[in-house]
């Protein structure tokens, strides 16, 4: 990864690539059953077999359930409040993340659509960023 | 092959014991215990221990506070199920022939335990706290908000449903001097306290306290000894972690195959039950493992606490002393304070909280993790 390319870097190597500005989730289909997982696993939970194959997810789903984390280790302020959700991606599998949205704005059934959040830098400054969701209309 | 007894309980009120190791809680719990069987600590024959944290092997801290006997003691930490692990194998061992007498022992101390401090830069612990970072970090209120919320929308209830879980095990707190939280609440003042993670306030959440409890477990031959009377068996001790199905395990299905399990061993169902004891750490807990249990069909559990079914007086009490949500939840002992609640109903010795006529209770727990723990207790 070439210095101050203007892309940020994954916050996690293994788990999402960035492309086009997006994240794209790597999640892990296992060559038996075809269970699909994420964050990506070396053995499938659903039968243990060691052959996981890695695949790109959908970068669009919709809210299965959502809540809004008011409080943290009884601390109220910092980056309270946010929004956390599951998400069923268009093809599985179902999975959580921050949503970068108005806490009013949720409903369950949602559109979202997977968007990168800044995540500070690293030690040589480059910019990290982590995956996380966004309404499939908010403004890019 | 004997059946289990148990002989004594004991307990600390839950709630702050500042003044207090671990191992002095979980001592004085467990003298209390023996107090209560008219046993002394010599006659323990092996320990077991649910402790949640407090450092390497706990169970023997408590050991030395009563005396170097030579025991066996056994430390388990399995989460919130850690307190019924412990009476769990203390059973067990009892049911195998291995001792005629076994102590089950939990302690916590929430309000000096879950430290650990930030992983070191590029180990694996960091990697595993950034994924958790991008998944969100949430409070455990979180997970069971966001179960609550696709409850509402799958069943269209209410969340002054789920509420009324919360009244009513206030009001069963209320009667209950070991409780931590003992005073009466309404639906209208569970609305209005502070939100923790929509759409849960803080009454629809258990509170943080200390606490310790213990239970002694006998051979049937020592308990013909002991002359106990009524004596109190242990009639099932299932005990699961959970299976991928359709996805990831979750509480309610593990608790159905743990019921299930547990019924099984017992030669019991739903219908020999009179009193139940949940791990009703979040309000929509009652609702969904009263239908994973088998006392009504999926989808009936908020029309069970909006009847009062599940209260005092009702058809199946769920929680008789206030449950995890008022009696409190210190984590290591909680398996156990419902065990002594348990025998203190089937005793008939719970006063204003006493379920009329009450042979056989049924204790559940479930633990981070995905484990699942269901005892059958009986009176006979
Ligand atoms: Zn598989």
């Amino acid at each position: 990864m070439t210095p101050d390319s203007g892309a940020p870097l994954p916050l996690v190597d293994g788990v999402f690539k960035i492309a086009d500005g997006r994240p794209v989730l790597l999640v892990s289909r296992c060559s038996s059953c075809n269970e699909r997982f994420f964050p990506p696993r070396e053995r499938c939970a659903a039968c243990s077999n060691e052959n996981m194959q890695t695949e790109e997810a959908s970068q669009d789903g919709e809210l299965y359930t959502w809540t809004v984390v008011r409080e943290l280790g009884g601390q109220r302020e910092g980056f309270v409040p946010y929004v956390v959700g599951q998400i069923d991606l268009a093809g599985g599998p179902r999975v959580t993340g921050v949503v970068v949205c108005d806490p009013d704005a949720p409903a369950i059934r949602m559109p979202v659509r997977l968007c990168l959040i800044p995540q500070g830098y690293d030690d040589a400054g480059n910019e990290l960023a982590g995956y996380g969701f966004e309404p499939a209309d908010a403004k890019r | 092959m004997t059946k289990a007894v148990v002989a004594g309980v004991g307990m600390l009120p839950f709630g702050r014991h500042r003044d207090k190791t671990l191992s002095g809680l979980g001592a004085e719990a467990v003298s209390a215990a023996l107090s209560d069987a008219g046993l002394a600590w010599r006659d323990v024959q092996a320990m077991y221990c649910g402790i949640v944290g407090g450092g390497m092997n706990p169970g023997a801290g408590i050991g030395e506070r009563l005396g170097y006997t030579g025991l066996p003691i056994t430390s388990i930490d399995n989460a919130s199920a850690s307190g019924s692990s412990a009476f769990r194998e203390a059973s067990l061992a009892v049911a195998a022939g291995r001792v005629d007498v076994a102590v089950a022992a939990g302690a916590g101390k929430l309000s000096q335990s879950f430290g650990g401090g930030s992983a070191r830069p590029g180990s694996p612990e960091e990697r595993e706290a950034n994924i958790r970072i991008m998944q969100g970090i949430m409070p455990p209120a979180g997970y069971f908000a966001m179960r609550t919320r696709r409850r509402i929308h799958d069943f269209g209830s209410t969340i002054e449903q789920f509420a009324l879980v919360s009244v009513k095990n206030h009001k069963n707190a209320s009667r209950n001097p070991f409780a931590q939280l003992q005073n009466e609440l309404t639906v209208e003042q569970i609305a209005r306290a502070r939100m923790i993670a929509d759409p849960l306030t803080v009454p629809h959440c258990c509170p943080m306290g200390d606490g310790a409890a213990a239970a002694v477990v006998v051979s049937e031959k020592r308990a013909r000894q002991l002359g106990l009377q009524p004596a109190i068996t242990v009639e099932a001790s299932a005990f699961r972690s959970g299976i991928y199905r359709n996805g990831p395990p979750d509480e309610a299905e593990t608790t159905h195959l743990t019921a299930q399990e547990a019924y099984a061993q017992a030669g019991l169902g739903p219908d020999d039950i009179d009193l139940v004891q949940v791990h009703d750490a979040f309000t929509v807990e009652e609702i969904e493992y009263c239908e994973q249990l088998g006392f009504c069909e999926v989808g009936e559990g908020e029309r069970m606490i909006e009847n009062g079914e599940t209260a005092i007086g009702g058809r199946i009490p769920f929680s008789t002393d206030g449950g995890l949500l008022a009696r409190g939840h210190p984590l290591g002992p909680t398996g156990i304070a419902q065990v002594w609640e348990t025998v203190q109903q089937l005793r008939g010795l719970s006063g204003p909280r006493q379920v009329a006529g009450a042979r056989v209770g049924l204790v559940h727990m479930v633990g981070v993790g995905g484990v699942c723990i269901v005892h059958v207790l009986k009176r006979s």
